[in-house]
């Protein structure tokens, strides 16, 4: 079986995603052609090379819609054979769009590939595609859905997080986020986006706040109280949970993942391929998994997904150096970090979701690229990146430096 | 039953006056008759316009509820139920492609079929009548309006406007059901045929439905829409929560609209009576449908006292449920499962617990609701006790006032009817799993296979 190897990624800065955030102006798609030009420029790729495009877009729909990744492609004048498309597995969908890839190389079936995903929330916004799932009276009840925010309470009341716990973990996010950028660490990674007349509309992650206190986010309501309370969907999730009386409402703008526009790139390929472009490999994808997980809690999948990819790759917790989880929620972080009994100290070492934002489908290629870059910069080996995502699912990928 | 009159400009004016009752119900025999008479006045070249019109002070108060029996039991299936409504959704939808403009003239109270007609007319006009109702109250007994009314409702006034009126069951005033767009004018008694017949001569009434016309746009949010979605999202929510689905009818309705707005209309009345078929076959709309409308009809008949919070009754079930409960505490149930499973079976009342003791350690969700049904169970056990006792008068009693005063759910129909559905003997088999005591009355009524309700009972 061909490895499938990372010669390169790269990623925009995160835009706050409201009318008022800096990429607001800029049209996902060239989002998209952005990081697809950089990733071949600064590479000098041939690339009739890449056989195909392969982004998470999860809202799909309008201009972000329409098979975008082609024809980004072809609008950033890649070769006319470099095919496109685009996935979706809600939150997870920039790593699952580099586990595809990854598993087509490894089958055989592709050679070099560029994954990767784009999400312009403030253009797209969340629930734009409709979908049944909460909607269509019979799937609703069939699944017992809650929104996301609801299981995220969930999780902290399951697990006795309180909201001095979460906000705790959310300044952290932002101490480490702000500490990276000031010792550039993202620098070499990041594209920044420009607007029609060449000047710079954003080379930094737009909503760090480096010096966000714990005062300052307990004045903060939460977010999903009166979803829980008012609109009923506490007693719903109590249903599936029975021994709690309530649900504790404890995330909030400040612990809660960011909405933010941005894309990414990750070049992939075989050994071959990569000699023939002229490149380096930096890195190898030792094994990658999927899971479905109890869908009304729905965001506790990470460890099961963790778990599963270790095991395909013959490895334990212990012999992976760093972890990137997604900060949806800081619950969900909190609770990966405590299922796995991690050393708090080796996950999301340059901060997360919380500060940096999550644009939905770039997201797990972005932490692909963060971990990759953190285990060169400390010399370290191995990295397992992980996303929570909707419905009850989890996807996790673990990566090896060469 | 009906009968009409065709005046010099063509107008026939059909008079619906059911003989030897106080108001008009919808039945199979008045449903044929309707749908041949409208055939008969779309063939005939004189009638220009209908004017459709009670003899009664009210309208329709709704469709004849002993129908509703016929339509589950032996050899009946949610599927036969589903095609025998038919005849009702077919005639009234004859009534709205019958090619002349047909205007409904309200006397006065129009519920349920009788609003469901109304709303099949292409124009609406009632009396101005203090007493009237207009209402699609099928909730209330676990049904649906399954003769077009979750269909037409939100197309005539949009989706968010409707939902409430159909999972509540509300009854409006005549001015309310203007404000709302329901009806389209009110006129005074004495003039309300004249008022029907002057909007047909001054050519006010289209001849179809809007929903039949090219271009025909829902008023409000297009069901496609964001603010669609947003809609059913918190709407299927709130029943969820209410309900904890215990009432299908809730689920079903949103569905019929849901799937129904996005679908031509005869496509659409399909999938509503597949949803009716299903209810009115389920054991819960039997259930309401004896208690909630047989029962109290008959108690209010016979003026029976109203149930007494303090009576024998309540007190025996909310005891016999606090005793329960306390027993589960002693099993090792945390005072949150207890609680939570009570709600979960629609009690309106948890039982009395302690404070929370903290429990952490977790059961199996698979047994919420068992742990509720146990709880009922042990309250229906002394009901049957309390009716042996001669605490109450019959089994219908009890079932209401069960309900009225010691919050036992509606979806049941009662502690006696909840071991009907189940049957005594099955009834019995969980209560022993249960370690609940067995009434000497009850075990002897399970060997001779007896009821609490006859059979036949709900359609007296
Ligand atoms: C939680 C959520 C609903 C909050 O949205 P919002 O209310 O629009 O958030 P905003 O960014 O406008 O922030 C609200 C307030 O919090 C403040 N705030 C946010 N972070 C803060 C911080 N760290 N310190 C201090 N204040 C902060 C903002 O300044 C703002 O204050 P203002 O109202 O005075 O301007 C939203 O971020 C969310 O849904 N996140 C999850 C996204 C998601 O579900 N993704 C997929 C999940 S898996």
């Amino acid at each position: 079986m061909p490895d499938a190897l990372i010669y390169d990624h790269l990623r925009t800065p995160r835009g706050r995603g409201k009318p008022d955030g800096a990429l607001h102006e800029v049209t996902p798609i060239r989002l998209a052609t952005t990081v697809l030009e950089a990733v071949r420029d600064r590479n000098a790729l041939d690339t009739g090379l890449v056989d195909d495009v392969v982004m998470g877009i999860v809202m799909p729909v309008g201009e972000q819609g329409q098979c975008l990744p082609r024809v980004a492609a072809i609008a950033a004048g890649y070769a006319e054979e470099t095919a496109g498309v685009q996935i979706n597995r809600f939150c997870a969908s920039g790593l699952e769009a580099c586990n595809v890839a990854a598993a087509k190389v490894m089958a055989g079936q592709a050679d070099m590939m560029v994954a990767g995903g784009v999400e312009s929330m403030s253009r797209i916004p969340i629930l734009s595609d409709g979908g049944a799932w909460g909607t269509d009276p019979q799937v609703a009840a069939a699944t017992s859905f809650v929104p996301q925010g609801i299981s995220a309470d969930l999780i902290a009341t399951k697990w006795g997080y309180s909201r001095e716990d979460v906000d705790a973990y959310a300044v952290e996010s932002h101490r480490r986020a702000a500490r990276a950028w000031s010792e550039d660490r993202f620098a070499g990674s990041i594209v920044p986006v420009h607007d029609r007349v060449g000047e710079v509309l954003l080379a930094r992650d737009e909503t760090i706040r480096g010096n966000s206190t714990p005062e300052d986010l307990a004045r903060l309501k939460p977010s999903f109280a009166a979803l829980g309370e008012k609109a009923g969907f506490d007693a719903i999730a109590l249903e599936r949970y029975p021994d709690f009386a309530g649900i504790r409402h404890v995330h909030h703008a400040g612990n809660s993942s960011g909405i933010v526009d941005g894309a990414a790139a990750v070049l992939m390929g075989t050994r071959e391929a990569g000699k023939r472009a002229g490149l380096a490999p930096r890195a190898r994808i030792r094994a990658f998994a999927e899971i479905g997980s109890e869908p009304t809690i729905m965001l506790t999948a990470p460890s099961f997904a963790a778990e599963k990819a270790l095991k395909r790759a013959g490895m334990n917790v212990s012999d992976i150096d760093l972890f990137e989880i997604n900060e949806a929620f800081a619950a969900v972080a909190m609770r990966f970090i405590e299922a796995l009994d991690l050393d708090p100290e080796a996950v999301n070492v340059n901060g997360g979701a919380i500060a940096m934002g999550h644009p939905l489908g770039a997201t797990g290629a972005m932490i692909l690229g963060t971990a990759l870059d953190e285990l060169e910069r400390t010399g370290k080996q191995t990295a397992l990146v992980t996303l929570c995502v909707g419905a009850g699912m989890g996807v996790a990928t673990v990566i090896e430096r060469i | 039953m009906l009968t009409s009159a065709i005046d010099k400009d063509g107008i026939a004016l059909v008079t619906i006056d059911m003989p030897g009752r106080s108001m008009n119900v919808i039945d199979w025999a008045f449903t044929d008759a309707l749908r041949a008479e409208i055939d008969r006045l779309a063939a005939d070249p004189a009638v220009t316009g209908i004017v459709l019109s009670s003899g009664k002070t009210s309208f329709i108060a709704g469709a004849d509820l002993a129908i509703m029996n016929g339509m589950s039991g032996p050899g009946t299936s949610p599927a036969s139920a589903s095609e025998r409504i038919r005849a009702m959704t077919d005639a009234f939808r004859a009534i709205e492609t019958c090619g002349k403009p047909v205007v409904a003239a309200a006397s006065g109270t129009a519920l349920g079929g009788g609003l469901e007609l109304m709303l099949a007319c292409h124009c609406r006009i009632a009396a101005r009548n203090d007493k009237a109702r207009f209402g699609l109250p099928e909730v209330t007994l676990g049904i649906l309006p399954g003769a077009g009314g979750t269909q037409r409702l939100p197309r005539v006034i949009g989706i968010e406007a409707a939902l409430p009126l159909l999972l509540e069951g509300r009854r409006l005033t005549a001015d309310e059901a203007l404000a709302l767009g329901i009806l389209d004018e009110l006129a005074e008694p004495e003039d309300l045929v004249a008022a029907a017949k002057r909007a047909l001569q001054e050519g006010r009434v289209d001849a179809s439905a809007p929903w039949d016309r090219k271009g025909f746009a829902l008023p409000g949010p297009a069901i496609t829409s964001e603010a669609a979605s947003n809609i059913f999202l918190l709407a299927n929510a709130k029943v969820r929560a209410a309900g904890q689905r215990n009432y299908p009818a809730l689920e079903a309705i949103l569905s019929c609209v849901y799937e129904g707005l996005r679908l031509p209309i005869d496509k659409a009345l399909k999938v509503e009576r597949q949803y009716f078929g299903h209810l009115v076959h389920g054991d819960v709309a039997q259930a309401m449908i004896r208690t909630q409308f047989f029962a109290r009809q008959r108690l209010a008949r016979v003026g029976r006292a109203g149930p007494d919070p303090d009576g024998a009754l309540a007190s025996a079930c909310r005891s016999a449920m606090d005793a329960q409960a306390m027993r589960m505490l002693t099993e090792g149930m945390s005072p949150a499962f207890v609680g939570n499973a009570a709600r979960i079976v629609g009690l309106a009342r948890p039982p009395h617990l302690p404070g929370e003791d903290g429990a952490t350690h977790e059961r199996d969700r698979a047994s919420l609701r068992p742990t509720g049904l146990r709880l009922l169970r042990a309250a229906a056990l002394a009901a049957v006790a309390a009716l042996e006792r001669g605490d109450v008068a019959s089994a219908v009693e009890a079932d209401v006032h069960a309900i009225d005063a010691a919050g036992f759910p509606v979806w049941t129909g009662g502690p006696l009817s909840m071991i009907d559905t189940a049957g005594a003997a099955a009834f019995i088999e969980a209560c022993r799993a249960d370690g609940l005591e067995i009434p000497v009355g009850l075990a002897a009524m399970a060997r001779d296979g007896g009821r609490f309700h006859p059979n036949e009972e709900a359609a007296a």
